[in-house]
């Protein structure tokens, strides 16, 4: 596939939502994830929300990155990345007052959320604005992603139902039966699931999943490349 | 000891950058206040209203908060009336914490204050972990009879929480009453009691007189 030439920016938004995944390569920032996954829409409004501050703090560290001198640079990030935080935690209380209710104290532990400061430190501090704003959105999208898959298989496997427009008011009030009858007819739903215990399980089912994936691609890569091998070997004698 | 120029330098170079970052943030966390701090205090206006309705059925209006100093959950109190201005009882703010979470509620507490009754409880905030618990098998029955029966039976599967509640509540009945001390003061820092409440419905009154609230006057309105 030479022939299809890569945007030379492409890499640094698609890293971080599959290949290079926050929360299931990476495995940071897990805290939030297991915390705040029992709903589906408090982990896509918590992602969301992570998304703004990590987009926003790589842009500004990426512009300041010529001015900080390397003996303030952690604690100006963490200056940097709290006063994103702050504006979120903000806006939140205003506007979505439920969700800020739901994320509690994991909306302000964003500040010391490893992934914000990884990226700072790895990658917003050495590179461009255009290319940290495409590297916190790619990890922001990621980590969202993942988070929704998460929550998504707790909240049917735990609830029993997915349920809309509890936390996000703008949306219309919607209970979907999947496991759980509404009428209470039929109930295949493991409240297991809901707890810490069951976000562990999901989690690690998943990861494992996505590591199973990652070495079955790396063992057919190896396998091609020893056939290549014994091929040009033949050839050669 | 004289600085190198070197070393001089550097300390303004870091000196400048800190407060070029501390003054970026300031003018964002600012311009987001600015945007958001009406929105926040209107939705939190309205919250209290709606837990101040679920005290009293008839609420129609407020005093101004009277603040309250020296107790351990109460930090202010209301005196609540109806739409014809008639005093239904007075409304405590009360802020609890134990290791299983924080619990924020308002309470009513009406009648005469050698007799004082509980009104119903409406709950601003709630983070105890058994938060449904909690509720379901203790402020709903409470505040389907709200008697000091139901409020001294804390065993609902949620204990601590519900004990937690038990004391706020029966500290905003012992300063209604007049059996726990505290220091009052409105928002102009006099330590009288509010000018918009009459002296007659006052239970905080220097006199130690009985409030003329109703107890029947909407503490068991729906």
């Amino acid at each position: 596939m030479d022939s299809i030439r890569r945007h030379p920016h492409q890499e640094s938004f698609v890293s971080g939502i599959i290949r290079n995944n926050p929360l299931f390569v990476m495995v940071l920032g897990t805290c939030p994830a297991l915390a705040i996954t029992t709903s589906l829409e408090a982990a896509l409004g918590m992602g969301l929300l992570f998304l703004f501050v990590l987009v926003g703090s790589n842009v500004l560290i990426s512009l300041l990155r010529e001015i900080i001198p390397d003996e303030i640079k952690t604690p100006s990030y963490i200056v940097i990345i709290a006063t994103f935080v702050t504006i979120v935690k903000m806006f939140c209380n205003a506007y979505l007052p439920a969700l800020y209710n739901s994320l509690g104290v994991f909306l302000s532990l964003l500040v010391v959320n490893c992934i914000v400061l990884g990226r700072a430190e790895a990658f917003a501090s050495e590179n461009g604005v255009f290319d940290s704003f495409l590297d916190g959105l790619g990890n922001g999208l990621g980590y969202t992603l993942a988070l929704g898959l998460i929550a998504l298989l707790r909240e049917i496997l735990g609830t029993g139902y997915l349920t809309f427009g509890e936390i996000f008011a703008f949306l219309p009030y919607m209970r979907l039966p999947i496991l759980k009858a509404l009428d209470g007819s039929y109930d295949y739903s493991m409240s297991l699931f809901t707890s810490p215990m069951g976000g562990f399980v999901v989690f690690g089912l998943l990861m494992a999943l996505l590591q199973t994936k990652n070495l079955r691609k790396k063992d057919a890569a190896r396998a091609a490349a020893i056939a290549e091998a014994q091929l040009t070997a033949q050839e050669g004698a | 000891m004289k600085l190198a120029s070197e070393e001089r330098r550097r300390i303004f170079l870091v000196g400048g950058a800190l407060s070029l970052i501390g003054g970026l943030s300031a003018l964002l966390i600012g311009a987001a206040n600015l945007l958001t701090a009406p929105v926040i205090a209107a939705a939190d206006s309205a919250a209290q209203e709606t837990a101040m309705k679920a005290v009293y059925g008839d609420f129609a209006a407020s005093s101004d908060p009277i603040t309250i100093s020296g107790a351990s959950y109460v930090s202010k109190y209301w005196v609540a009336f109806d739409q014809k201005e008639n005093a239904l009882g007075y409304i405590y703010r009360a802020d609890g914490k134990n290791k299983y979470g924080s619990v924020a509620l308002l309470v009513g507490v009406m009648g005469a204050s050698e007799s004082p009754v509980l009104g119903r409880i409406a709950l601003i905030s709630d983070t105890e972990t058994f938060k449904e618990k909690l509720e379901g098998g203790y402020v709903d029955p409470y505040n389907a009879d709200p008697t000091s029966a139901h409020l001294e039976d804390t065993t609902c599967g949620a204990t601590h929480g519900a004990a937690l509640i038990h004391d706020m509540v029966t500290e905003a009945k012992g300063i209604y009453d007049g059996s726990i001390a505290v220091t009052f003061a409105d928002a102009s820092g006099s330590s009288d009691a509010p000018s918009s409440v009459s002296a007659s419905s006052s239970a905080h009154s220097s006199s130690g007189g009985s409030p003329s609230v109703d107890a029947s006057a909407g503490g068991t309105a729906a």
